[in-house]
């Protein structure tokens, strides 16, 4: 009966407590709640995007297997699927399909804007839908020989064009389109310019098989074979057997092989995962680390105050759990609404990350919820934190006598001891002007974990921003040094390797709009090396004496009689190699006038050039002849005339039959830069839960000051010092923590930078070298947004500072 | 509102101009029904240099009093005028700078910055008083109180007694012209606390006007003047013919 009672007289208790403090437990249950939510939320985006891959991919049936002839080389229809029956497990393919792939230029000009892109238009299905990466209506309706092609959702969205509406395309085609489609293949859409994301300046085309075959003039043929194989199939036995198999059927012809796991949309779309779920844990973690510092040491402080409280309870004899009940019951109020909040934080984090990922990839099934598997681990720990923060002074409290409990600071030995600094340290200036350091240096405990509370925080800030820095430095030097000498450079790529004196080539160089000219190769190749993964490149056959541009090299060259390579930094410190040593290139050999056949060629690396792309090589046009190419070229690097801007030259070149794309230099600059756009929506949400985070750290931090220091403010206020002075002393001290947790943050922020770029980037985007920077204005910015939130905040409390009633305050005698 | 008690008066001789003067002073609280005057009908005149006990029981209104002359609390009733200054009827930025340069706090239990050394702690009210050369005039207060070798020492690191001469040179960093201690040696043993109200008769010497408050009649005998209250009200004004020196008393 008796425990009872006074069990009831401790629950209203703290319901008194829970009142008088509520802004303070709600403040900093709300900290908890980021704590929380940044976990559930950012934490396991990893499981939902992996199901939305599977269930995609599955979706839309995509292939296990693709057969692709080396650009220029066809196979007349029904050649390669013929090949199939012939292969040893012939069952284990489910099914196939043949289909022809042909780069084109895209016109998607509306009358707001011109659009004109390169791109690719796949001939598929015979008339209607592929059975093999079906295509997803997304607006519109479906592709027929009839009706009209499909627009790839990416560049059709990006370009804000309409569901339906004609393009052009190079030879001057006008076809009609009848809506945008989504292709497994093209989940993420990838240039054929080595890798860039390019959702809108890469056009991708679908169209009915037959109608690709008639426009094009490759009637009966195609250049590509996708297959499904069954759940029994070993993959790389199928492989072999395929591969096998058209090597028989078709002699000479050059052709790639690439399995379901090796296509660049699947690749991304799942290796991504892990490395975006580490970059995303990393703010996660430091979210959640800075919650955790400062709600442990808030909730220390919290009950700290009540320390003479608990001497009472102890020297009346209560039992020391009974005593320890109160404030862990407030502490439980902290976690309970913590974790409450924490479901609200968790669900807005999943919520803004979805429509991230909605906005950035377009998937046919987005399978987002909240992972509460995280957040029930995430909500334990923050039920732990706010009571270990209240158990630790009510343990520190029952270890000693009541009497030195109850004593008032002034007496008590164990707040005698100062901190050596603060002891040791003369200070210059007026006494006032002491206060904020003296204070600051007061509790170095305190100190710290609201400095560490705040540097987690803007760690995660500098770590974004620093990523942004890091993205537009490269984006910038790579501009800089692809525009050197000739800013306006215009890039002309063709269907096919022309001679040099060409109607084509006439027609481009001759052009009224072209002012200089120089022509080139550009073909896909790979380079490898023992002991290191292969890496595909796009190889330039440039005159590089003489022509538009030639990379910046790091050493001057000789023309030399031997063939001779320039990689990029990045291509050479993957593959391990150094200026001088040599490489295996494996590159296409022209074989018949459009066929091709793969080799391999061990060449000497002579220098490495500036840009940062890894795929960029470089290689004199001396020595087309390695590639059975010389005096041909499928890539024209033209000036166009002052009088002409870059849609102008465009315009003039793109009717021109057997011109592919039409691209200005400075394109691919901008293409990155839209890039970042996208990466901006996640700046916002850390920014955001960062910002947060510190100001109710520091809210707390204050309104618990302005509890603590109730009596020292009004005898200041005694000695005639005005509120306004109090509440600068207060800011200034706060502002001295923002710059303590603003450093700490800024070097933290840094080091986090160097590994995410160095480690988690080079992974998931490994054909561009990123360097780290954070830029002074990222530290800036970062510094500015942690002094100003944090030294603010004592405005919040004037209130109550005003409403403090001096002479009680000044009464009471500890 | 007129009450048939006669307030006694505490008028001073005529001619000299008093440096405080209160009339009909009363500080009233209502909690619910209930009305508790912890002043009530206060006149009273004190002029420069005088050294004033406050004597009563607890709660009977000495810290209110002092608090009304300090500026800290605004009377219900009466006007309080203090070197001039209308006290009473000041707005909160008036009574800020009227306590910045008339009046100077030593409360019972110390108040001082805990953050602050006890030169920080002197030095804040010479600062706050717009003294010049405050540092200077921070260390001299504290050779006044005999703590020059503690300077750098924070007030955890010294006794109650020190403390309290800290905070009584603190009081006299201000430069201001009347000080005001509530029960300043209560905390404190029979030999510190005299050690203290040595310090602050001396300040009276020197044209401090100081007001004690205590319930300890004995300190009475000390006093250039006696001022009784009891229950808000005050009920005796008086001069002890030979003041004794505080070394004398005796408790
Ligand atoms: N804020 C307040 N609210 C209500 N009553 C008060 C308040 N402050 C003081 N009192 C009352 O006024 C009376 C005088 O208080 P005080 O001046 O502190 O007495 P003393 O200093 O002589 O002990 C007491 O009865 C006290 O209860
Ligand atoms: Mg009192």
């Amino acid at each position: 009966m008796r425990s009872r009672s006074s069990l009831g007289l401790l629950i209203r208790w703290s319901g008194r407590d829970f009142r008088q403090r509520w802004v303070q437990v709600g403040a900093l249950s709300l900290v908890i709640a980021l704590a929380v939510g940044a976990w559930a939320g950012l934490g396991g985006t990893d499981r939902w995007r992996r199901e939305s891959n599977d269930r995609s991919f599955a979706a839309l049936n995509m292939h296990d297997l693709r057969v692709e002839l080396t650009p220029g080389s066809f196979a007349r229809e029904g050649e390669l699927a013929a090949v199939l029956s012939s292969i040893e497990h012939a069952e284990w393919i489910e099914a196939f399909e043949e289909r022809l792939l042909l780069p084109t230029q895209v016109d998607a000009t509306t009358n707001a804007e011109a659009i004109l892109a390169p791109g690719e238009i796949l001939g598929v299905g015979n008339d209607g839908e592929p059975e093999i990466d079906a295509i997803e209506i997304r607006s519109g309706s479906a592709m027929s020989q009839a009706a009209g092609v499909l627009l790839d959702v990416h560049f059709a969205t990006q370009n804000e064009l309409p569901p339906t509406g004609q393009i052009r395309l190079s030879g001057d085609v006008t076809l009609p389109y009848v809506g945008h489609g989504l292709s497994p293949e093209y989940f993420v859409v990838v240039s054929d310019r080595g890798g860039l994301f390019a959702a809108s300046s890469y056009a991708v085309v679908f169209a009915p098989l037959p109608m690709l075959q008639e426009l094009s003039g490759h009637s009966s043929e195609v250049n590509q074979l996708v297959l499904t194989s069954t759940v029994e199939a070993d993959p790389d036995v199928l492989a072999d057997e395929v591969r096998g198999a058209i090597g028989a059927a078709l002699p000479g012809v050059g052709f790639t092989l690439t399995p379901v796991t090796e296509e660049i949309s699947f690749r991304l779309l799942y290796d991504d995962i892990d490395n975006d779920q580490r970059f995303y844990n990393i703010f996660a973690g430091l979210i959640f680390a800075g919650a955790t510092f400062g709600a442990f040491n808030l909730a220390r402080r919290l009950v700290e105050s009540q320390r003479r409280e608990l001497g009472i309870s102890m020297a009346l004899g209560v039992p020391s759990p009974i005593i320890a009940l109160r404030p862990l019951l407030v502490g439980l109020q902290m976690s309970v609404l913590g974790a409450v909040f924490g479901v609200g934080v968790g669900l807005a984090l999943a919520e803004a990350m979805k429509s991230l990922f909605e906005s950035l990839l377009p998937l046919p099934v987005w399978e987002t919820s909240m992972n509460w598997g995280a957040f029930i681990r995430a909500a334990l720990v923050g039920v732990l934190v706010p009571l270990c923060g209240v158990a630790w002074p009510v343990f520190r409290a029952l270890r000693v006598t009541p009497n030195e409990t109850m004593m008032p600071p002034y007496r008590s030995q164990s707040h005698r001891r100062i901190p050596r600094i603060g002891r040791t340290l003369r200070l210059p200036g007026s006494s006032l002007a002491r206060v904020p350091l003296r204070n600051v240096l007061r509790s170095l405990q305190r100190t710290t974990l609201t400095v560490l509370a705040l540097a987690a925080s803007i760690a995660a800030l500098v770590a974004v921003l620093g990523m942004l820095d890091s993205f537009t430095a490269t984006i910038d030097q790579g501009e800089a040094s692809s525009l050197l000498g000739n800013p306006t450079r215009i890039t002309v790529d063709l269907e096919q390797v022309e001679p040099v004196d060409s109607d084509v080539v006439r027609q481009v160089t001759a052009n009224e709009s072209v002012d200089e000219w120089s022509l080139g190769l550009r073909l896909p190749a790979s380079l490898t090396v023992e002991g290191a993964a292969e890496i595909d490149i796009a190889l330039e056959v440039r005159p590089l004496a003489a022509g538009l541009w030639t990379p910046a090299l790091d050493r001057e060259i000789l023309p030399s009689q031997e063939p001779e390579l320039i990689l990029s930094r990045k291509a050479m410190d993957d593959l391990g190699l150094e200026v001088g040593q040599t490489v295996t290139l494996r590159h296409p050999v022209r074989q018949g006038p459009l066929a091709f056949g793969l080799t391999e060629t061990s060449l000497r690396i002579a220098a490495i050039h500036d840009l940062p792309l890894r795929s960029s090589a470089f290689i004199d046009s001396e020595h087309a002849g390695l590639f059975g190419l010389r005096g041909m070229t499928n890539s024209i690097d033209v000036v166009p005339v002052p009088s002409a801007s870059r849609d102008d030259v465009k315009r003039a070149l793109f009717p021109i039959g057997g011109v592919a794309a039409v691209q200005g230099v400075a394109e691919t600059a901008e293409i990155f830069r839209e890039l970042l756009d996208d990466f901006l929506s996640f700046l916002l949400i850390v920014e955001g839960a960062t910002v947060a985070l510190a100001l109710l750290v520091a809210f707390n931090a204050t309104s618990i000051n302005v509890d603590e220091r109730q009596r020292e403010h009004a005898t200041m206020r005694a000695f005639g010092l005005p509120l306004p002075k109090i509440v600068g002393l207060m800011i200034a001290e706060n502002a001295i923590l923002g710059l303590l947790g603003g450093l700490a943050g800024v070097g933290v922020g840094a080091l986090l930078v160097r590994w995410i770029v160095e480690v988690s980037v080079a992974d998931t985007v490994p054909d561009i070298g990123i360097t780290a920077t954070v830029s002074g204005q990222s530290v800036l910015v970062a510094l500015a947004l942690g002094v100003v939130t944090v030294a603010l905040t004592p405005l919040l409390s004037i209130y109550r500072l005003r409403r403090t009633d001096l002479p009680s305050t000044l009464r009471v005698v500890e | 509102m007129e009450s048939d008690f006669q307030p006694f008066s505490a008028r001073l001789e005529e001619g000299a101009a008093p440096l405080i003067s209160l009339r009909g002073v009363a500080k009233k609280y209502r909690i619910g029904e209930t009305v508790v005057a912890a002043l009530d009908h206060v006149d009273l005149d004190v002029s420069g240099g005088e050294f004033v006990v406050v004597l009563g029981p607890s709660g009977c209104g000495k810290t209110t009093l002092l608090n009304v002359i300090g500026g800290l609390d605004s009377p219900s009733e009466g006007t309080v005028v203090v070197a001039g200054v209308d006290v009473s009827a000041a707005p909160a930025k008036k009574l800020a700078g009227y306590r910045r340069r008339t009046v100077s706090f030593v409360f019972q239990s110390f108040n001082l910055f805990p953050g602050l050394t006890a030169t920080e702690n002197v030095q804040f009210a010479a600062d706050v008083a717009e003294r010049s050369n405050p540092r200077q005039v921070a260390l001299e207060a504290l050779k006044a109180v005999g703590l020059e070798d503690r300077a750098a020492h924070f007030p955890q690191q010294l006794s109650g007694g020190e403390q309290q001469r800290v905070a009584i040179a603190r009081a006299l960093a201000s430069g201001n012209p009347v000080l005001l201690a509530d029960e300043p040696t209560g905390e404190l043993d029979f030999a510190t606390g005299i050690q203290i109200l040595s310090l602050l008769k001396d300040q009276a010497d020197q044209g401090t006007t100081v007001f004690v408050v205590t319930h300890n009649r004995e300190i009475a005998r000390i006093a250039d003047r006696v001022i009784e209250l009891s229950g808000g009200h005050v009920v005796g004004i008086h001069r002890p013919e030979d003041p004794l020196a505080p070394d004398d008393l005796r408790w």
